[in-house]
């Protein structure tokens, strides 16, 4: 097992090495010329010049992309070209945010999606199985933002039963941000929610079918007990699978998600980069998000492995 | 409950069951007695319906498969009508199942002692009771140290290992009736009949009546006081083992009988010495010279253990050889590197040291130009007839493949060798443009022997080549071998773990375990006068040997 895990945080330190580089030469090509977004139209060429020696932008890429990565491994994420600020304090500021909604929608995703599963199949051929299905492709269907505006007409503002905006830190007021983040997360989860919905349905047909589960059945189980015992742990591999693939669906989403609740969040900070051309903040968002995905992959492997004994095989020395 | 002295009632009682998938009857009218106590046989063909009823008596039956008529009852209870209540009560409870492949039948992502306490706690046992427990029904199923075993997982344990959790499964709640599924006929023959012997020992000390599901005649006569004969859902034929085996009434059973390999054994035993009609007589195989096919010598393969550093001996020191137009078998349980040696005949991997030579040269030593022609001479036969054909392919193109590769003539004259090869074989010519999903197993089987004589080697490598088949399929492909070697003179080397099938078909054989040569003779020798104590273990395991004495 341990073995199992130092391989696999090996291959996640090639893999954030090669996304650096990737993403240094990104913002690189980026059109537009951040020089001249901070010294404005009228600059003189000297100007250009001061702030390009002062922001290394002379320099050869390799030397730039040197100094990035030392940058960006002592935790150095520069200041932003637009307001001077540094960056590291702009993302403490918005990423618990951000974190915090898509935790929150992750658990409403796997928590319904896979009890909606269940139901499905428990009660294959029968109403529950009609209602779960036609949830899962309501919400697969319906756009997120659409489906947001609808809330803050109708929950909001119609009934009063939440906040339409806004975000209140943990560490102040606890009521207050679970009353702010529920509406935001429930909408962003749906769309996950439905495609575990879907997987777990679909897996644990399998799993069904398996001989196991007749073995079981014939040791005098109920059907409730073998689907949760023996059927749900085998579908489970899948359902971490597409949770895992689908968190990259889940950051993009939380972009449109704060914007519709006006959430000082991750999402927001992105956007206002990129419409100003924040190379700094760009860069930081995307390398936080590229961090953010290989320990996420990271994770799900290790999760495989506590699900399936089999997969800790492998590492064993 | 007996209602008098004389007749006491069947603790089972079948009557008329019908079983259909959709709207397919598979099981047509079958009446089923067992007495308390008592073991039943029910032997079949893949197909005849043999499974489904035991599916039924459980009403565990997959997908679309349902009950259409008939009754099942336990001590007079109903069973078609009872609720799903009571049938969880009875499943486990009353009737016990052992199922067939312990491979696919444990859940993998669960401890093996928590399998066997769900067996237990489906019928109320709670707290502490249930791990004593369960210590003491894999201690009687035969699991060494159960305390520590019972926290393993499946893949950790070898497939005879797994079946005795899924007996100590069966047994947990004391069972009145097993229903043993082929329990054994995915495991090697040593391990079969200890298995089994160990299973009717238990079943026998507790009075547990049993059911036992075989394809294999011969088991079924060997372990049942009985032995039901079903064919296509049906009934054919039932009686003591002495009745069916000896003056079998159906005409099935008869060829049934006719084709166990297991009886033809002993019965070639008894009228000893045989006269078997086939090629060479057997050339030593310790003295290997140009009348040989195949020579093979001091053959060792070694592979690396990951993770260990250490190094595994798949084959050890192996020599023997393969008369010109004659056949060697190479039998052996699993992991005796019966099938490593094949993979280096075939030029599939290269030998540690010593050397296998086809007609004195070796392919994997040879350069790339010889390596092909060596290759063409050299074909092999696989075990499973499903899994060894392109299912997207139409038979003419699977047999013409090998011709195009060794670019051996043009497109008519292939085609016209196609068709050759397919009356060789014995299949009507019209199923070359058909796609191997079409065919049934046994002629799947001559599509891969097309496939294998297309370029005209001189050797064929059947590795169990008949090992997935029925038994009466089974015959006509050794028959059609048998036919092919001496109209063709082609050689085969015939790997099988299935002493009974060799006999019929080999000159030689050589007897593997774990990598070594234990024994090897000509097929009189080694199955007449045994010497090493491993053949006569392997001898003594084939069912219906003891039997027909």
């Amino acid at each position: 097992m341990r073995r199992y895990l130092l391989v696999r945080l090996g291959q996640s330190a090639v893999t954030l090495l090669l996304a650096s580089m990737v993403i240094f030469l990104g913002v690189r090509m980026l059109p537009g010329d951040p020089a001249l977004a901070m010294a404005g139209e009228e600059a003189t060429p000297e100007r250009l010049a001061m702030i390009r020696a002062d922001l290394g932008l002379d320099q050869p890429v390799w030397v730039q992309y040197g100094r990035f990565l030392a940058e960006v491994v002592s935790g150095d994420l520069g200041e932003s070209t637009r307001t001077g600020a540094s960056v590291a304090s702009m993302i403490g500021a918005t990423l618990p945010v951000t974190l915090w909604l898509s935790l929150y929608a992750i658990v409403v995703a796997v928590v319904t999606g896979v009890a909606l599963g269940l139901l499905a199949e428990r009660y294959r051929g029968r109403w529950p199985e009609w209602v779960a299905n036609a949830a899962a492709l309501t919400s697969l269907s319906v756009p997120n933002f659409w489906l947001g505006m609808l809330a803050i007409v109708y929950l909001c503002i119609g009934l009063g039963l939440f906040p339409a905006s806004g975000y209140v830190p943990l560490t102040d007021d606890p009521v207050g941000w679970v009353v702010h983040l529920t509406l935001p997360a429930l909408i962003l989860g749906t769309g996950l929610a439905a495609v575990i919905m879907r997987q777990t349905r679909a897996s644990m047909i399998e799993a069904m079918r398996t001989d196991y589960v007749r073995t079981a059945r014939a040791k005098g189980l109920g059907r409730t007990r073998v689907l949760l015992r023996y059927g749900l742990r085998n579908s489970l591999i899948v359902v971490v699978t597409i949770a895992g693939l689908q968190l990259g669906g889940l950051i993009s989403g939380a972009v449109v998600t704060e914007q519709i609740f006006a959430l000082p969040g991750f999402g927001k900070l992105t956007l206002d980069a990129v419409f100003q051309r924040d190379y700094p903040v760009i860069q930081a968002v995307v390398v936080l998000t590229t961090v953010g995905y290989v320990l996420v992959n990271l994770a799900v492997d290790v999760l495989y492995s506590v699900i399936d004994p089999r997969i800790r095989v492998g590492g064993r020395s | 409950m007996p209602q008098d002295a004389d007749r006491p009632a069947p603790l089972l009682r079948v009557r008329g069951l019908e079983v259909a998938y959709g709207d397919t009857p598979v099981v047509r009218g079958v009446d089923l007695d067992v007495a308390r106590g008592e073991r039943v046989a029910i032997v079949g063909q893949s197909g005849s319906g043999k499974s489904t009823v035991v599916a039924a008596l459980l009403r565990l039956l997959p997908g679309a498969g349902r009950i259409t008529g008939g009754t099942v009852e336990l001590d007079g209870e109903d069973l078609t009508a009872a609720g799903e209540a009571r049938m969880r009560a009875v499943r486990g409870g009353r009737i016990g199942l052992v199922p067939q492949d312990p491979g696919t039948n444990l859940n993998p992502a669960m401890r093996l002692g928590d399998q066997v306490a769900d067996a237990l706690r489906a019928h109320g046992l709670r707290g502490p009771a249930v791990r004593q427990r369960v210590h003491e029904l894999l201690e009687e199923a035969g699991v060494p140290e159960p305390e520590r075993r019972a926290k393993q997982f499946p893949h950790e344990f070898s497939g005879g290992m797994r079946q005795r959790v899924l007996i100590a499964i069966a047994l947990a709640r004391e069972p009145e009736l097993l229903l043993a599924d082929e329990p054994t006929s995915a495991l090697d023959v040593t391990v079969q009949r200890r298995i089994l012997d160990h299973l009717v020992a238990l079943a026998e000390s507790r009075g547990t009546a049993m059911i036992l599901v075989t394809h294999d005649l011969g088991l079924a006569a060997d372990r049942a006081d009985r032995v039901i004969v079903m064919l296509d859902g049906e009934v054919v034929e039932q009686g003591t083992p002495e009745q069916v085996l000896r003056a079998p009434q159906h005409e099935y059973t008869r060829r049934l009988v006719a084709a166990a390999p297991a009886v033809v054994v002993a019965q070639g035993e008894a009228e000893a010495p045989s006269e078997r009609p086939g090629a060479a007589e057997g050339t030593g195989a310790d003295a290997p010279s140009s009348a040989d096919v195949v020579t093979v010598r001091d053959l060792v393969k070694e592979y690396r253990v990951r993770g260990r550093g250490g190094v595994l001996r798949a084959v050890d020191e192996v020599s023997f050889s393969v008369p010109r137009g004659g056949t060697t078998a190479l039998v052996g349980e699993s992991g005796s590197g019966k099938t490593t040696v094949s993979r280096i005949l075939l030029g599939l991997e290269a030998p540690t040291s010593g050397e296998a030579l086809v007609d004195g040269r070796s392919i994997s030593g040879a350069a790339r130009a010889e390596r092909r022609a060596l290759r063409r001479r050299v074909q092999p036969v696989f075990q499973d007839p499903y899994a060894s054909l392109d299912p997207t392919h139409t038979v003419e193109r699977v047999v013409d493949e090998p011709l195009r590769i060794f670019g051996i003539g043009d497109r008519e004259s292939r085609r016209a060798r196609v068709a050759e090869l397919l009356d060789q074989v014995a299949l009507p010519r019209d199923v070359a443009h058909r796609h191997p999903g079409a065919l049934s197993g046994g002629q799947r089987q001559r599509v891969a022997i097309a496939r294998a004589l297309a370029p005209g080697p001189e050797l064929l490598v059947l590795d169990e080549a008949v090992s997935a088949l029925d038994v009466l399929v089974q015959e006509q492909i050794l028959d059609l071998l048998a036919d092919l070697q001496e109209r063709l003179g082609v050689s085969y080397l015939f790997i099988s773990h299935d002493l009974a099938v060799v006999r019929g078909i080999a000159d030689n054989v050589v007897v593997l375990r774990q990598g070594r040569v234990e024994e090897q003779g000509s097929v009189d020798d080694v199955f007449h006068s045994p010497r090493a104590a491993y053949t006569r273990d392997l001898l003594g395991a084939i069912p219906g040997a003891a039997f027909a004495r």
